[in-house]
């Protein structure tokens, strides 16, 4: 590329200098370095938490620093908010779109300014979308309603949006997670296309063969430190991936400790050829009694997809699953629930509690019907009951009574695991278990799930920390856009993983 | 911190304001305030006339305070009520049943009416306020052709649901009392009440611990079909007749009533005890204006401007805590 060559001479058009972040006492970001140049794309890599999105909301006004200067185009700016931004000319393309689905193309592109007076010229108003959109290279209908489009044309829309908002750097934040490969390739002849006009970009991506398509250079982020600006074209992923985890230090497989003593080895689930359209298609695997399978993938993969649709909440498509040996069809999570099955969701607050309701009352209800004497709960059996599983979990809490939504994350997500233990579930979907919980309770909700696998129950652990499913699992699966790419024994080193993850299926 | 530091939090600690306080203490303050004003308001006789007014809001209300904690909304009471008083009165003067089993003939339309609005809702996903503005419509009309418009005299029969007293309180103060009870022992103490405290603060998380959400809805909109049937019991009984409109109106009562008393119009919270503190402060705000012989059409705006009021105060506070 003889554009890397020039890159450095001119004034680059985005300067963060060391920008420091803390959210109350955890450091977000630690006097972090930027640069983007003109008409490059850049992509910013990291693990999750690392603090990409921190950095780039930054950027784009939603957060302010605690410490540190942003220089455009050599000018000192104050990002104030997301308006200021857009007006310096810096728009972002979130991960959730954010669009009015009822109303067209061409007025989602031109939002808040589709008129100067008060009457709407419908046909100014579709041409102008339409040169826009073909400027592009996008095949699209302006007058369509945007409910009607896919999610890579939606996309489209919100790049159109920041063009006509006269941007000049783009930020986008996993613009590919729920592509399909095709829309994937056009997505990059537009960034490309874009770049060549002089349009800067940022690019978020946790799938690093794309990073390595599209990129001219790689910014690294480790815990919050910047730790390493490459040119594309002079490295190679297993530098990128080194440089992302940083020194060897994280644990091999020693937490699979204590379960090689169980005995049994029954099969409890088997499922074969498993289709959910659009999700996910041909997933076939087994799990054992005493078992901790891993699945690790991007989101997107149809990771969260697979687990909700083995309990009931998503229909399948074809595909066969047994339980114990009988075949099973998962109508609803009620059916699930009485074969065995039990789901850790991935967003505790939205499917796993009801936060209004008491830290008792939220450990009993997926059992109230064992508490019921005469149609009547039985309160001390209730309250004795909550109290040992409170203690069990070491769960904090001031009464079993007080409300969910007061406790912290961790504890919360205790409360959510305690109702399945209660329920003595023997298959455990676990979907994120330990996101957003600091790591004392990541190591207490670590181990309960150690501990009831140790005692011949099975668990699916799905996770986007890569140390945690190489550390815990017997076998990890990897799903890449809705398929097993492959299959690894437990304590297989994470940059193998890693590979696996973001790669899909270049390595086989 | 010091010893004082130390009473006023353990006071925090054991007195809470919830709504149903809040709206007890209205209540109260109101009743204070009418027996300055009124020589009438603080005797007796009128208290009695009170606890009976009350008392057809308050049981239909129990129902309606069911279907909105579990996150849902019942349009269609008032129509139930008058498609009942009119099927009641009729089975009992033009067919001759007696009156108990009328009036268990009635309880069972009841709970089927409201069993037409659950599978609306659970099974053909319809909004409550859609399905039951629907089958509002759809009653009121069922009461009007079943009477052809015309009220059906009750002479001389199905006096006690109404009329009766028991020593000196009223038969239909008793029933709503007992229909309470049972409402709050039901909410309180049974599967049933978690799942409808559960529904109303997380649909989403109640399905996902195992449990049929289409079973609940259809119970829940059932029992709000008894206590309508319940309610029209009482209602004949005190008009000696079965009136084709009856029930109008009672919806829209019940719902202020039940929001009055602290319920959550999003459902989640909420109590029957409460929802029969504000079947009082509206029936006792009504009984005091017309003890102040205010204007009767001038009343509804006075209770519109309370009920504004009252759920004002507590969004504000809701607001601030958030």
């Amino acid at each position: 590329m003889n554009r890397e060559n020039s890159l450095m001479k001119e004034t680059p058009i985005v300067e963060m200098n060391s920008i420091s972040k803390r959210f109350g006492g955890i450091v977000a970001l630690d006097r972090v370095n930027f640069v983007v140049s003109n008409g490059e794309i850049h992509a910013l890599v990291g693990e999750n938490g690392a603090g990409k999105s921190t950095l780039m909301n930054i950027l784009n006004g939603s957060i302010q620093p605690d410490e540190g200067d942003i220089f455009l185009s050599g000018q000192k700016v104050e990002i104030k908010n997301p308006y200021i931004a857009q007006k310096l000319g810096i728009s972002m393309v979130h991960q959730e779109l954010k669009l009015f689905p009822e109303l067209t193309v061409a007025e989602n592109i031109f939002f808040g300014r589709q008129s100067k007076n008060f009457f709407v010229n419908w046909r100014n108003l579709f041409s102008k979308a339409e040169s826009i959109l073909s400027q592009l290279g996008a095949k699209l209908k302006s007058s369509e309603k945007v409910k009607n489009l896919s999610v890579a044309q939606m996309q489209q829309v919100e790049i159109a949006k920041a063009l006509f908002r006269k941007c000049n750097l783009l930020i986008m934040d996993e613009p590919t997670a729920s592509l399909t490969p095709e829309e994937v390739n056009s997505l990059f002849v537009i960034l490309e296309k874009l770049s060549e006009d002089g349009v800067s970009i940022v690019y978020i991506s946790h799938r690093l063969e794309e990073v390595f398509r599209i990129s001219d250079r790689i910014t690294v982020l480790r815990d919050g430190h910047a730790v390493g600006t490459l040119h594309t074209s002079g490295t190679d992923k297993d530098e990128v991936i080194k440089l992302m985890l940083g020194s060897e230090k994280k644990l091999h497989s020693v937490d699979r400790k204590k379960r090689t003593s169980f005995g049994g080895k029954g099969e409890l689930l088997r499922v074969n050829r498993l289709n959910l359209k659009g999700k996910f298609r041909d997933i076939s695997f087994h799990l054992s009694e005493g078992e901790i399978l891993g699945i690790a993938g991007l989101m997107g993969s149809g990771r969260t997809e697979l687990l909700l649709a083995l309990f009931g909440f998503l229909p399948i498509s074809s595909g066969e699953i047994y339980v114990r040996g009988k075949k099973y069809y998962p109508r609803s999570p009620g059916s699930a629930v009485e074969i065995g099955f039990a789901l850790v969701p991935e967003n505790r607050k939205e499917q796993g509690l009801i936060l209004g309701m008491s830290v008792k009352d939220n450990i009993l209800f997926a059992e109230f019907r064992n508490f019921c004497k005469f149609g009547f709960l039985d309160q001390s059996r209730e309250k004795r009951t909550a109290e040992s599983m409170i203690n069990r979990l070491n769960i904090k809490v001031d009464s079993i009574l007080q409300k969910v939504k007061t406790l912290s994350g961790g504890n919360q997500q205790k409360v959510v695991v305690g109702k399945w233990v209660l329920a003595d579930a023997d298959i455990l979907l676990l979907d994120e278990p330990t996101r957003g919980i600091d790591v004392r309770a990541k190591e207490e909700v670590i181990n309960i799930i150690q501990d009831l696998v140790a005692e011949g129950k099975a668990a699916i652990v799905v996770s986007s920390e890569l140390s945690e499913i190489t550390r815990i699992s017997d076998r990890i699966l990897v799903l890449y856009n809705g398929e097993i790419v492959k299959e690894l024994p437990g304590g297989t080193d994470i940059k193998t993983v890693t590979k696996y993850v973001t790669g899909g299926k270049v390595y086989e | 911190m010091n010893s004082k530091g130390v009473l006023v939090s353990k006071f925090k600690l054991n007195f809470k304001l919830t709504p149903e306080i809040g709206a007890l203490i209205a209540l109260a303050i109101i009743s204070l305030v009418l027996t300055f004003l009124t020589k009438y308001f603080f005797t007796l006789s009128n208290f009695i006339n009170l606890i009976r007014q009350v008392s057809i809001i308050g049981i239909a209300g129990v129902g309606a305070t069911f279907v909105i904690i579990s996150g849902g909304i019942d349009l269609s009471i008032g129509s139930m009520i008058s498609f009942l008083v009119v099927l009641l009165a009729s089975f009992i003067q033009n067919y001759g049943i007696s009156s108990p089993v009328a009036f268990l003939f009635v309880l069972l339309i009841g709970a089927t009416l409201g069993l037409v609005n659950g599978i609306m809702i659970a099974f053909l996903r319809m909004p409550p306020i859609i399905a039951t503005l629907s089958t509002w419509i759809a009653y009121k009309g069922a009461a009007l052709v079943y009477s052809g418009g015309y009220a059906i005299p009750l002479i001389g029969k199905f006096e006690i649901l109404g009329r009766g007293f028991l020593g000196p309180i009223p038969v239909p103060s008793i029933i709503m009392i007992g229909v309470t009870i049972v409402g709050f022992i039901i909410l309180k103490y049974t599967m049933l009440g978690r799942v409808i405290y559960g529904l109303g603060g997380n649909e989403e998380a109640v399905y996902l611990s195992g449990i049929s959400v289409k079973k609940y809805r259809l119970i829940i909109y059932m029992i709000s079909g008894i206590t309508a049937g319940v309610a029209s019991g009482v209602m004949a009984s005190r008009l000696a007749s079965g009136q084709p409109m009856s029930g109008d109106g009672v919806e829209l009562d019940v719902i202020a009533a039940a929001v009055l008393g602290g319920t959550n119009i999003f459902g989640g919270s909420g109590s029957v005890w409460g929802t029969i503190v504000g079947a009082f402060i509206l029936t006792v705000i009504g009984n005091g204006l017309n003890l102040l012989n205010v204007n009767p059409y001038g009343q509804f705006i006075a209770k519109g401007a309370i009920l504004a009021f009252a759920v004002a105060i507590n969004s504000i506070k809701g607001f601030r805590q958030s």
